[in-house]
């Protein structure tokens, strides 16, 4: 499923790709239109025993058909009456909303291995009763918090019974395997890979990066090494591959698939990421010294307080590192997006929060740098900033926007209008003087132009966009601040 | 090999019965043929890879994953015929 590629009023089409139908976003709502096409796959599909598992698990986004009335209804608005018809729509089925839309190239390794293994166990399980998956893509995957869901309904179709070819094969192998590899053996980030390739990896891309001794060994050999050497002697002119060979023992096509899906589980458990990555933003928190242990707990007592005061209903935590105050307006019943531009961090966050069973969705996010619009016309998946504007009652910027000052060199006043974009309501920012170490690290030899940077100037930049509420000196540099939206207000 | 076997079975030394010697020298043997039968395949994968031709991932669709899981297909196909077989031997054995 894609994000938008047009609105009017209050009707946004949501996919095109899909000829079985379009989903709509109208309102509040998650729409689907299904025609003549998608009606017989999508009757199978409602009445699968593994889809209503999957759906009273939350795995699979919960639907519901909608009566006549309720269409005929819909169907006055004139846009999405164009649209059924223009669609050839039948009928119209509702989809549960997902809070916050992430995509595959803003998730850390662990997500993506998640989120592969929801789609394994999907077409697993729809094996037994004849039906699988007509794609593979990390894109029919959503995380509500932690937890993956699957999305496109319309990607469940009845099987051939007696086809041993599961077509999605290679799209599973490229999509989510490729990538976890060339992650985890070279260190790729995952967004630098995913943003531009909507499909993942090539073998063949793949290929060039290996040593010898790596071509000859498992997981490489058979995922990487193989398939480039045959798709290399693979006359291009001979499509006798592609052409459908079917047995007329069913039995053997269920163990023959539930075989390979055995072989695709083995290598994505070996390309599970590893827990105990560190990278130099790992333990930042707890090895930071711009704080002493006295103030640290002030720190987290003043964020703690302000949460337990306003109880926001929807977090930001703009470069969340471990996640500690993200856990705290969690534990406080505040849906959170928690972003920071470091995978290890992020994934570190995502373990600890689905241990915990907090409502955290952590996100690979750069606030200087955040994820542009992709896919076809910029119009398939969405910008963070488009996503995430107005989106929360509550940003938190703590020891974050020196990194912004300095190493982004964002002017402060552009800082100050971004939060007053992202939050309708609350903001609690931490100011860090040119004095402070950290600060004076960063500024290298460039301290000089930061001199301006005094509580004053900070607190009237603030002030074009926000109310100052309440402050409090953490110590000679660092200043925490608990501000309003001027032109927010609180959002329903 | 043998006459290594032989000269062992010879000496039969130090208290250790001469059967136990033969098995530990037959496993030795197994675990060298083992070793040359590696090595043949790391021969054939090393020409494999030398020999490997220049594929443009650009514009294929993903041939060589499409194959491979074909022959994986295959190969699972025929172990479901062997298994079927081991378990026809099985249950005439308990059978019996």
């Amino acid at each position: 499923m894609n994000d938008c590629t047009s609105t009017s009023g209050n009707v946004r089409t949501v996919s095109f790709r899909d000829p079985a139908g379009q989903v709509l976003a109208v309102d509040d709502r998650i729409l689907r239109i299904v025609n003549r096409s998608g009606l017989p796959n999508l009757n199978s599909c409602l009445a699968s025993k593994t889809v209503q598992r999957f759906m009273d698990r939350g795995r699979l986004a919960a639907t519901r058909v909608l009566d006549a009335s309720e269409t005929m209804k819909l169907l006055e608005n004139v846009r999405l009456k164009n649209l059924f018809e223009n669609a050839a729509g039948r009928i119209i089925i509702e989809h549960e909303q997902v809070p916050f839309r992430s995509y595959p190239y803003e998730w850390p390794p662990e997500m993506l291995h998640e989120a592969a293994r929801l789609t394994l166990d999907l077409a697993t399980g729809l094996l037994e009763e004849g039906l699988g998956l007509k794609d593979a893509t990390p894109y029919n995957v959503l995380f509500q918090a932690c937890e993956p869901v699957f999305i496109d309904l319309l990607s469940i179709e009845r099987r051939e019974p007696g086809d041993p070819i599961w077509l999605p094969y290679t799209q599973f192998v490229q999509a989510f395997l490729l990538p976890l590899l060339a992650n985890k053996y070279f260190g790729i980030p995952l967004a630098d890979l995913l943003i531009s390739r909507r499909d993942g990896l090539k073998p063949e891309e793949v290929y060039p990066l290996c040593g010898l001794h790596r071509k000859l060994l498992p997981p490489f050999l058979t995922m990487v090494t193989i398939p480039a050497w045959l798709t290399a002697r693979h006359k291009k002119k001979d499509l006798t591959i592609y052409q459908k060979r079917y047995s007329d023992n069913f039995d053997q096509v269920r163990f023959i698939l539930q075989s390979q899906f055995g072989n695709l589980r083995r290598a994505l458990e070996r390309l599970a990421p590893q827990g105990n990555r560190k990278s130099y933003w790992s333990s930042y928190t707890l090895r930071n010294d711009s704080y002493s242990r006295d103030q640290f707990a002030a720190k987290r007592a003043f964020v703690e307080n302000i949460i337990m005061e306003f109880c926001p209903k929807r977090v930001l935590d703009v470069g969340c590192n471990n996640g500690c105050y993200s856990a705290i307006a969690a534990g406080r019943g505040a849906r959170v997006v928690a972003i920071d531009r470091d995978p290890d961090v992020v994934g570190a966050v995502w373990r600890h929060a689905r241990s915990q069973g907090l409502d955290i969705l952590p996100m690979v996010v750069d606030i200087c740098r955040p994820s542009p619009a992709t896919g076809w016309r910029n119009r398939e998946c969405a910008p963070f900033l488009e996503r995430a504007g107005g989106a929360f009652d509550a940003v938190l910027m703590l020891a974050v926007i020196h990194h912004m000052l300095i190493s982004e060199r964002v002017p402060l006043p552009e800082i100050i209008d971004l939060a007053a974009d992202l939050t309708t309501d609350l903001l609690v920012i931490e100011y860090i003087a040119p004095a402070d170490p950290m600060f004076r690290s960063l500024a290298r030899s460039n301290e000089h132009l930061y001199q301006d940077l005094a509580p004053g100037c900070f607190e009237a930049a603030c002030r074009r966009r926000f109310n100052i509420v309440r402050q409090l000196q953490l110590n000679n540099s660092r200043i925490l601040y608990l501000m309003r939206n001027k032109s927010g207000g609180r959002h329903a | 090999m043998k006459k290594i076997c032989c000269e062992s079975e010879k000496k039969g030394p130090c208290g250790i019965k001469k059967a136990c010697l033969q098995d530990v020298f037959a496993l030795s043997s197994r675990a060298r043929n083992a070793g040359h039968v590696l090595k043949i395949i790391l021969a054939c994968m090393a020409v494999l890879i030398i020999t490997e031709n220049k594929a443009y991932a650009y514009t294929d669709p993903g041939t060589g994953t499409l194959i491979w899981q074909g022959l994986l297909a295959a190969f699972f196909g025929a172990i479901f015929y062997i298994k079927k077989i081991i378990n026809l031997f099985k249950r005439k054995k308990n059978g019996q």
